[in-house]
């Protein structure tokens, strides 16, 4: 059984390490590990290929009729206000999309819990002693360079807004399909996709802590302003599970892409619903 | 549940302790705190522990069972032992250690004194009024027993020792009851900055998982000053209207 000497002690209080968990707490870390490092991997994987985003290509591999889909990572569609732009600057246009995206999740409350638990260890899990405190820096948190960055959190926000507008467009997009017959409505598997990655990515981003301090969370008296006050009644509701609206939207906009590669690059037909 | 159970108990002060074992008979609705007790009435008298209400509404019997801050009297034993039928009880961590259980909390009463209080807005008409909801975001906070469980959790003082630069987690939860108070009018932004170290947090939620009176301690507390703050000294946009309007 554990036992300790004042030569263990510090400040007076009994050591942190005695006595600590033993239930399985790595669980959580592990899997946010394997989330974040393979999409993290995928989507650099997607960006450098700079390919089959748009799914009219498929046209030139010889199908008949293609919905009009284009994949998340493409959104705001930079490669066709800026044509040439991937011979011009020799980098893939979705980098510069992907930093609206990036920069609002590396930044967003729930996300940076999950970070500075799986991979910063500060800490691990609750209660459990942080390794290699003798290493380690003086700890500031927040307060200094560079975590004090956080605090832009809403700056990534007020880019991610412009961005969730787009999505909506693609989504209005992915109503018609591109063949013989030139443009016209209609509805396959590949909408429905389009359209959960465009719900839950709103649901993520509406329920972001800085939009609920922006809605009415700034203010003493939200009854003085009764219409702010319903929406951020709305919006605390819907932050209380920021958490998985955060996971959820990062698989569907992975599933989304997916989606639209394989449909591009001719690998499935995109089966139409109406 | 198991008739017996074993208790490893820490005994013990600042100048070394150990764990030490003992056999107690369990009785359907036991918690923590009653195994505690039958050691001191029938083991060991000289076990030190500190409660009041055996409610859960005090706030003092805070301790760690099986590494994480609970109440001993909220925690129901057939919850805790493993498979051996062993329960760890340890004093909270964070604070320093008189004896056994029992710890010294009141680093804590100091850091409450240096709050700003109240203070009701001049010219405001009596008898005074207020919306229900502009108050029910502080009435939430104003459920805090103040057993300190999220201040032994929150790593910043419990593994960083940075209780000369944070507040902690508990005072976060008064300071935001009081600023978010509809009648309030002190300005507490650069105190939550400077003196009570909010920055500090990096909302890893350890304070809200632990809080037995279920306060979203980070959800509706810390990140709402997190954000009040960021508008007064890292929101370049709103500082610059602030300067070119004159306001302060
Ligand atoms: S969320 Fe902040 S206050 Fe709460 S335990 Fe974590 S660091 Fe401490
Ligand atoms: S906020 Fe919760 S955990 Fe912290 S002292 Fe109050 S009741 Fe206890
Ligand atoms: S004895 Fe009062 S809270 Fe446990």
């Amino acid at each position: 059984m554990a036992s300790y000497s004042a030569r263990d002690v510090h400040e007076d209080r009994a050591p942190v390490g005695m006595g600590s968990r033993t239930d399985r707490w790595w669980i959580e870390p592990v899997l946010v590990i394997l989330t974040l490092v393979s999409f993290s991997a995928y989507a650099m994987w997607r960006a450098f290929e700079g390919n089959y985003y748009d799914s009219l290509q498929a046209l030139e591999r010889g199908a008949r009729e293609v919905p009009l889909l284009l994949s998340p990572f493409y959104s705001p569609p930079f490669h066709e206000w800026f044509p040439g732009f991937k011979e011009r600057f020799a980098i893939s246009p979705a980098l510069f999309v992907l930093v609206f995206p990036l920069s609002f999740r590396a930044t967003c409350y729930y996300c940076r819990r999950s970070y500075y638990r799986a991979f910063f260890w500060d800490p691990p899990a609750c209660g459990l002693p942080e390794p290699g405190m003798a290493k380690r820096k003086r700890y500031t948190g927040e307060s200094a360079w560079p975590f004090v960055l956080q605090n832009l959190h809403r700056y990534a926000l007020y880019f991610i807004l412009i961005v969730v507008a787009f999505h909506y467009k693609h989504l209005y997009d992915a109503c018609f399909v591109m063949g013989d017959a030139g443009r016209h409505f209609g509805i396959g598997l590949g909408t429905m996709i389009m359209g959960l990655d465009a719900v839950l990515l709103s649901l993520y981003v509406f329920s972001c802590h800085s939009w609920r301090h922006l809605i009415g969370g700034g203010l003493n008296l939200l009854s003085s302003a009764p219409i702010r006050l319903r929406l951020w009644r709305i919006v605390s509701a819907l932050n209380a599970r920021h958490g998985l609206y955060f996971w959820l939207s990062l698989i569907t906009v992975g599933l989304a892409d997916l989606y639209v590669r394989l449909v591009a690059s001719g690998i499935i037909a995109d089966p139409r619903i109406i | 549940m198991r008739d017996t159970i074993r208790l490893r108990v820490f005994r013990g002060d600042a100048s070394g302790g150990e764990e030490r074992e003992y056999e107690v008979k369990t009785f359907p609705g036991m918690v923590v705190l009653d195994a505690i007790h039958q050691i001191q009435g029938e083991q060991d008298g000289t076990l030190a522990c500190r409660w009041n209400c055996k409610a859960a509404k005090c706030g003092s019997c805070s301790a760690e069972i099986n590494g994480l801050p609970r109440l001993m009297c909220k925690s129901r034993v057939e919850e805790f032992y493993d498979a051996a039928g062993v329960i760890r009880v340890h004093p909270i961590k964070t604070f320093p250690l008189i004896k056994d259980l029992v710890t010294d909390v009141s680093w804590n009463y100091k850091v409450a004194e240096s709050i700003p209080p109240l203070r009701i807005r001049e010219g405001t008409p009596r008898p005074l009024r207020m919306d229900q909801s502009d108050v029910e975001r502080a009435q939430e906070f104003r459920k805090c027993i103040e057993c300190f469980l999220c201040q032994t959790v929150c790593h910043v003082l419990r593994d960083h020792n940075r209780t000369d630069a944070y507040f902690g987690p508990r005072y976060m939860v008064k300071i935001a009851a009081l600023d978010m108070h509809p009648l309030d009018s002190v300005e507490r932004r650069s105190f939550l900055r400077r003196s009570a170290g909010v920055g500090y947090c990096n909302i890893t939620k350890c304070c809200q998982e632990v809080c037995p009176e279920h306060i979203h301690i980070t959800d509706n507390a810390i990140i709402p000053l997190k954000e009040r703050v960021a508008d007064e000294f890292y929101d370049p946009i709103r500082m610059l209207v602030r300067r070119l309007s004159g306001r302060k």
